[in-house]
């Protein structure tokens, strides 16, 4: 299930073997990964999976047990010409209360060398709608506003590549719009690389271009939306017979096609997920050289969210 | 060195918008100086022990610098700033190197008030100002904040080893030796002020090979040690 998509286009994350032990406990396990320009790369994974440790050794907080992270080719835990170039919004926003958003966003204007700095950061206040409070101190923000606030700040610098964590958490449904459209708009127009950890499948459909999913510190799978909407597309029959009394018959026939993956029985239906796709004729022909009668037969269309669930159910059998 | 002066000034903005910190230290300066010099001035001249600039300088500066040393490096770590903060490019000697300059500056500007305000208070009260000498007078400018730095920066390289934990242990292992000799340094065996030439040598001795070899030491600290401690 994993693809190798390298990319033709210049590649502004790589994550080579990146494996990580604390004591003596492995969190990640030779993870690869190449991502290229202006990709919109969501992490996706079950708690403690491994995905904020990948964050962190990407942006050079932590140091890996072994193989190389590097951002534009650079060794961000090493090279602070390589930090310019990341923009980071993570779980915290790292805010600072007493400051006002005016301080804050200054504050970081100062430590990037941002040329122009009080234009920049005026437009960064418009951006995030904060201009009418930015002299307002941040502890008195909702959490939204932090939010914004915060997303202002990781773009303030105009980095190459942003790391994201969840960005939409904590919005109401029109700010969560603004910053997907925001993000998308990075990524098409100013060939920005976005790397986001996130649980929000919603946001992955919306804005990604590629999505990874890691369990128990692994790759389970990396495909291209397209190549996961193609998937969820090929992935299951839903054949109803004529008797109820031949569904065994008719699951047993079936399950023993290839590429069948399960063969669910629901009264006179079955459900029959696929590894890939399976033409609708070879099941009608199996079904037909057993005597078995069918009565119609559509395609299922799994969501993205049962794609993830199954990966991971996968990834749990198999550990 | 931009960068090193928006750190300073911004923890100083910190600082100062943590009112009630900033109401105790000022209060408590300016409490203990007047105080200091009440009782200074009703006291026979002949025994008095020491100059009140000398002992104010002292007692604020490292009371102060201890208390704004424990919030500064802390408090990036309880507001949740600090990975965010270890993602831009800046080493973390210059984020301790900007810390330690914006304690020593309030802790200092608070010192020599305390000092100014407790000669003021024995002069009137006694009529007689007294004089500081040359040597005493460098203390409070030079060696009071070369102190309040190395406190400071004792307390944050513990602070930033252990991944920005505050240990109240060190923080006493750090200030009680340093306030010993700041204020053991000044006085004669016979218990009197005994500060001269020689005593402001050896205590700007003291703060700068300390603060150097802290500063030397900072470039040692890891980005991971910290992480690590986050939730």
């Amino acid at each position: 299930m994993v693809s190798s998509t390298a990319s033709a286009v210049r590649p502004m994350i790589v994550a080579e073997r990146l494996s990580k032990a604390f004591g003596g406990r492995t969190v990640l396990r030779g993870v690869d990964f190449e991502i290229g320009e202006g990709e919109v790369f969501g992490y996706l994974g079950p708690n403690g999976a491994g995905k904020t440790t990948t964050m962190r050794l990407l942006l050079g907080l932590l140091r890996p047990t072994e193989g190389t992270a590097r951002v534009d080719g650079q060794d961000a835990g090493r090279s602070l010409d390589a930090r310019r170039r990341i923009g980071v919004l993570l779980e915290s926003n790292g805010l600072y209360p007493r400051l006002s958003a005016f301080d804050n966003l200054s504050y970081y204007a100062q430590l990037f060398e941002v040329p122009r700095a009080k234009e920049r950061v005026a437009e960064m206040l418009e951006l995030a709608g904060l201009t009418e409070r930015r002299r307002d101190k941040v502890g008195t923000f909702s959490l939204g506003m932090r939010r914004r606030l915060a997303l202002a700040r990781a773009l303030l610098h105009r980095p190459a590549v942003l790391f994201l964590d969840e960005p939409a958490a904590g919005l109401d449904p029109e700010a969560q719009k603004l910053v997907r459209d925001l993000i998308a708009s990075l990524s098409s127009d100013e060939r920005i690389t976005v790397f986001m950890n996130t649980h929000d499948l919603d946001d992955v459909q919306r804005i990604c271009s590629r999505v990874a999913i890691l369990c128990d510190g692994r790759i389970r799978a990396d495909e291209t939306l397209k190549e996961w909407n193609a998937r969820a597309e090929a992935s299951g029959l839903v054949p109803t017979l004529v008797d109820e009394n031949a569904v065994e018959e008719a699951s047993r026939v079936l399950g023993e096609l290839p590429d069948v993956a399960t063969c669910e029985i629901d009264g006179r239906t079955l459900t029959v997920s696929t590894h890939r796709e399976l033409p609708t004729a070879s099941v009608i022909r199996a079904l037909e050289a057993n005597g078995i009668a069918l009565h119609e037969i559509r395609r299922a269309r799994q969501s993205l969210e049962e794609l993830y669930l199954e990966t991971v159910r996968e990834a749990g059998e198999d550990a | 060195m931009r960068r090193l002066w928006s750190i300073v000034k911004k923890e100083i903005k910190e600082i100062l918008a943590n009112r009630s910190a900033v109401v105790v230290s000022v209060a408590v300066s300016l409490f203990v100086g007047a105080m200091y010099a009440m009782q200074s001035a009703m006291a026979d001249p002949s025994p008095r022990p020491a100059n009140p600039a000398f002992i104010l300088s002292t007692i604020v500066g490292l009371l102060v610098s201890y208390t704004f040393a424990s919030q500064v490096f802390y408090r990036e770590k309880v507001s949740g700033t600090i990975e965010t903060l270890l993602c831009s490019p800046i080493s973390l000697r210059m984020l301790w190197a900007g810390k330690v300059i914006a304690v020593a500056l309030p802790a200092s500007a608070l010192s020599l008030a305390a000092s100014v305000v407790a000669t003021l208070i024995v002069a009137a009260r006694t009529g007689t100002p007294e004089l500081a000498s040359g040597p005493l007078i460098l203390h409070v400018l030079i060696v009071v904040p070369l102190f309040t730095a190395t406190l400071a920066g004792l307390l944050g390289f513990a602070q930033m080893l252990l991944g920005m934990r505050e240990n109240r242990l060190i923080g006493f292992a750090v200030f009680i030796p340093l306030f010993a000799a700041l204020y053991g340094v000044g006085f004669s065996g016979a218990g009197r002020l005994a500060y001269g030439w020689s005593s402001l040598g050896i205590l700007v001795a003291i703060a700068t090979v300390l603060l150097a070899a802290v500063g030397y030491l900072s470039r040692f600290l890891s980005r991971e040690r910290i992480v690590l401690t986050l939730p």
